[in-house]
């Protein structure tokens, strides 16, 4: 490999640079970064008016296997985050059986690494098959390779489970990711509004996270556990995690980019599409997910990519299945917050790549002479459309099929390896 | 454009049409007819009929037997049929005011036969114009007259009836 | 033509009705129309004959996935009376959850080419789901979706009070009791505020009104007196059991002492108040049996309107149905 990429727009949130220049890659290696570099020998990739940057770390996502491949696989779903521009995946330890088991785990890191498109680095599950009574083996999964803990969409009801699931974490400096919901009010499903009156949903009331997040925030500071947040939905969680880290607590927090664009509006006419725990909530929470996302409040964007079959979304609207496949989208929908908010590319791009790598103590990934390239080249300008021939991730529920989009992912770079390069 | 013709007056029209049903009643020797008008010309007419022959009157809407409903749509102020008598076995003059498709007094018959089994059925018009699509005919009628394709008759009413021809632009299609 | 989402479903290119699912965005000339031809139904209902042949050699598939024999007669009926071929199909829900999905009955019922389905789902959205699922081919009549609506129930009370009472938009309307689970309630309140009503008063304690529901256009009241004060139309709901089960309320007792329609409350009204009630009534609950017996009760004529504003709904979206069919075959 001896590639030039010439007068790209480089963005690196670890170097704070938006500059356009040259960048040399060969062996796997970025070697050279300068405003005209002239290699005489290197093929030469023109990217005038496209943006280069660190490929993306994603905190959270689904990838099915083991045990609904009919919605997705380890090799279709990490091929098409590399598609969206990701090198590195955190999946939930929602699979089937659940990631409890250095067996899973193995399984899972082995199918990834086969497959060749992301480095993947699970979650395990905090709780015996995400029941929610006996704790998993923290010690020996973590040894396997877990990086974090997680009773993914489960909430443990029980106070005495949760208080010995920290406990026993805190024992060994484990970490602990969170999805805030109570599960008593998370029984609907749809934000509950006006809009949930007259289409005669179940309404999700936003106390559903804020309540989960003061218990969650109890339960860290009385043990010492460091704990990240997933998925904030509302402005009142925002809020809350704003005081704790003013407070000065070890807790980091994500959103993730479905709800940074989108509400509750686009349930509209019962569109299936657009059911996700939690759910969409109003115009004005997604402004302060926004704000939040902006002062540093929340650390990091998700994909919270969830692949389905198409039947899972076919069926009146509380009957179908919670989750949105959105590594195809990502990427238009990830500049169209750029070009619709204050939020600057590099805040977006912070977002993906370094803060959650610090929050986790992963390697850096920025744009540094001498070190592997792990990046991805964007044509913000390429129009395009989403079929089922385009569409990388095996999930049916794409919420955007047969629409143009606007903006593509060129080309992901994974320790020097291309992973994803768009034909056509 | 084409002069419309001249029609006769409307009274000496329903004196006729009085007249013919007369003879038809007295030829065919019926015995207690039932006046039964279509709304809302033929309604006009039959009530001029039944005091003339002395006879009870009836009224039918059809717009629930129309076969173009479904391309017309439903007229939602629908006057109500009122038949205040049993049709069965009884001889029946059905009024109406302009004859020309067919197809209204198509809907009539049968919406008469859902109320019973009338002995006879004799067809009383004003006015009878090109352009049927049935094999129905009147018995009585005061005025038989050819229109162009843009031409139609209209009875208004009620106080003072009055036949009138109306020229209509040419996107309007024949009900 | 700019129509909420909402209503885009429900009408052709032309804006003429092909199915009913719900009265929320539907304009009000066109729901004077319904009431306007539902009249004229009501004066059929009265003849010696009752049946008119609009849809004869049409078949209506009354699919109830949810019991409920009451309102499955009164389209039975209704059907019947426009000489449509009807066929019932009680599809208990333990049946598709055994594998078989909504989809795949879908499927199958779509092989009968039928004309008409007229659904009834414990599930919200469901008559919408399968309206956009068999379109364009089957008018769909929405007989009740999980606490989404239940068009044909509220037209029926508009058309009680169109038939009793002055215009809309001089009255004022109070609605009692479970308004967060009735389905006819939220149909209602479209229908009354597309019609021009003013004043629409919810009624209930906190744990029975729907979240913002003053968004509505309606305000909301937990004093029953208070509320009932002036009005000229008062609208009984029917209270479910099994609410006591599922902490909404203490108990049938205590609900009566607060909300019940008494005579001496019935007194806050208008002295020429009506009172409806979908029925069946749960008396000493909901109502006094005086009241649901006396002069202002409405209760039963009420029944005879539902079969009137079925027949009105079914043949507007069978013709609606037809013209559609009818443009897209003229645009192939």
């Amino acid at each position: 490999m001896n590639i030039l990429i010439r007068q790209a727009r480089v963005v690196d949130p670890y170097q704070q640079l938006d500059a356009i220049m040259d960048v040399h890659i060969a062996d796997g290696n970025i070697q050279a970064i300068g405003a005209e570099l002239n290699i005489p020998d290197a093929q030469v990739i023109e990217a005038k008016g496209q943006i280069l940057c660190p490929n993306f770390t994603d905190l959270l996502s689904y990838l099915r296997q083991p045990g609904n491949s009919q919605k997705g696989t380890i090799a279709s779903e990490t091929r098409a985050a590399a598609s969206a521009g990701f090198g590195t995946l955190l999946p939930s330890p929602d699979t089937q059986p659940a990631s409890d088991s250095t067996a899973v785990l193995e399984l899972v890191q082995d199918r990834a690494e086969q497959a060749g498109y992301c480095q993947v680095l699970p979650i395990a599950a905090l709780t015996q098959g995400l029941q929610s009574t006996h704790l998993s083996n923290m010690l020996g999964l973590n040894k396997a390779g877990a990086v974090a803990f997680s009773n993914a969409g489960y909430d443990i009801t029980d106070n005495t489970v949760l208080l010995r699931c920290y406990e026993y974490a805190a024992t060994y400096k484990l970490k602990i990711f969170v999805q805030a919901r109570d599960a008593a009010l998370s029984h609907g499903h749809m934000h509950d509004g006006i809009l949930a009156t007259q289409l005669g949903l179940n309404g999700i009331p936003v106390i559903a996270e804020t309540l989960a997040i003061s218990r969650h925030l109890q339960m860290m500071q009385h043990t010492g556990v460091s704990c990240h947040f997933q998925q904030l939905s509302s402005a009142a969680g925002v809020e809350m995690l704003r005081q704790a880290k003013a407070q000065g607590l070890a807790i980091s927090a994500d959103v993730d980019l479905a709800h940074l664009c989108n509400t509750e509006q686009q349930v509209q006419g019962y569109n299936s599409q657009y059911h996700v725990q939690p759910p969409l909530r109003h115009e004005s929470d997604r402004q302060a997910l926004i704000a939040g996302l902006a002062d540093g409040t929340i650390d990091a964007i998700v994909s919270a990519h969830q692949p389905h079959e198409a039947a899972a979304k076919q069926a009146p609207f509380a009957d179908t299945a919670t989750g949105m496949a959105i590594y195809d989208i990502f990427m238009p929908l990830l500049l169209s917050l750029a070009a619709d908010t204050n939020l600057s590319l590099l805040q977006l791009t912070a977002a993906l790549s370094k803060q959650p790598r610090s929050l986790l103590g992963l390697d850096e990934n920025g744009l540094t002479v001498g070190a592997a390239a792990n990046l991805c080249l964007i044509d913000p300008n390429l129009s395009w459309q989403l079929t089922s021939t385009s569409q990388q991730s095996r999930g049916a529920n794409q919420c955007l099929q047969n629409s143009t989009l606007m903006g593509r992912v060129m080309l992901t770079l994974q320790h020097g390896k291309v992973t994803w390069q768009a034909h056509d | 454009m084409a002069q419309p013709p001249q029609l006769p007056d409307t009274p000496s029209l329903v004196a006729d049409l009085v007249q013919q049903v007369s003879q038809l009643i007295k030829h065919h020797q019926i015995q207690d007819p039932l006046v039964i008008g279509i709304h809302t010309g033929g309604a006009w007419l039959a009530e001029t009929l039944a005091k003339t022959l002395n006879a009870p009157l009836g009224k039918l809407d059809i717009s629930f037997y129309r076969d173009d409903f479904t391309q017309q749509g439903l007229n939602p102020k629908v006057n109500p049929s009122s038949l205040p008598f049993d049709i069965n076995n009884r001889h029946i003059i059905l009024v109406d005011d302009v004859l020309m498709t067919g197809r209204t007094i198509r809907a009539a018959l049968n919406e008469l036969f859902d109320y019973g089994r009338p002995a006879s059925i004799k067809l009383a018009t004003l006015c009878a114009i090109n352009g049927r699509q049935l094999p129905i005919q009147a018995d009585a009628c005061a005025l038989e007259l050819q229109v162009t394709a843009n031409q139609y008759l209209q009875l208004e009413g009620p106080e003072p009836l009055q036949l009138t021809i109306i020229e209509r632009t040419i996107d309007e299609s024949a009900s | 033509m700019n129509l909420p989402p909402s209503a885009q479903l429900q009408l052709t290119e032309t804006g003429e009705l092909r199915h009913f699912l719900s009265i929320d965005g539907l304009p009000k000339t066109l729901l004077e129309r319904i009431l306007d031809t539902a009249n004229s139904f009501v004066v059929v209902g009265n003849q010696e004959v009752k049946k008119v042949p609009l849809l004869r050699g049409k078949t209506v598939v009354n699919l109830f996935f949810e019991n409920s024999t009451r309102t499955r007669s009164t389209f039975e009926l209704a059907a019947q009376r426009l000489s449509a071929d009807v066929l019932n199909l009680d599809i208990n829900t333990s049946a598709t959850s055994k594998g078989e999905s909504l989809l795949d009955t879908l499927r199958n019922l779509r092989a009968m080419h039928s004309d008409m389905f007229v659904v009834r789902h414990s599930q919200s959205g469901a008559a919408h789901f399968i309206a956009q699922q068999v379109t364009p081919n089957v008018a769909i009549i929405n007989a009740g979706d999980g606490r989404h609506a239940h068009p044909t129930q509220a037209m029926l009370d508009m058309l009680t009070i169109y038939r009793h009472k002055a215009s809309f938009d001089q009255l004022k309307v109070a609605i009692v009791g479970d308004i967060l689970h009735s389905r006819v309630a939220r149909d209602q309140v479209h229908a009354l505020t597309t019609l021009g009503c003013q004043d629409v008063r919810l009624i209930g304690p906190n744990t029975l009104l729907p979240t913002a529901a003053e968004e509505l256009g309606v305000t909301t009241y937990n004093d029953l007196d208070k509320g009932l004060e002036d009005v000229d139309v008062i609208i009984m709901l029917r209270l479910q059991t099994e609410r006591m089960d599922s902490a909404f309320l203490p108990s049938a007792s205590e609900y009566y002492q607060a909300y019940g329609l008494t005579r001496q409350r019935l007194c806050k009204a208008k002295s020429d108040a009506i009172v409806m009630h979908p029925g069946p009534i749960n008396r000493g609950i909901e109502i006094e049996s005086e009241v649901a017996d006396g002069e202002q009760s409405l209760i039963l004529n009420q029944v005879g309107y539902g079969i009137a504003i079925r027949m009105a709904v079914m043949s507007m979206a069978m013709s609606g149905q037809m013209q559609q069919r009818q443009i897209m075959e003229a645009n192939q």
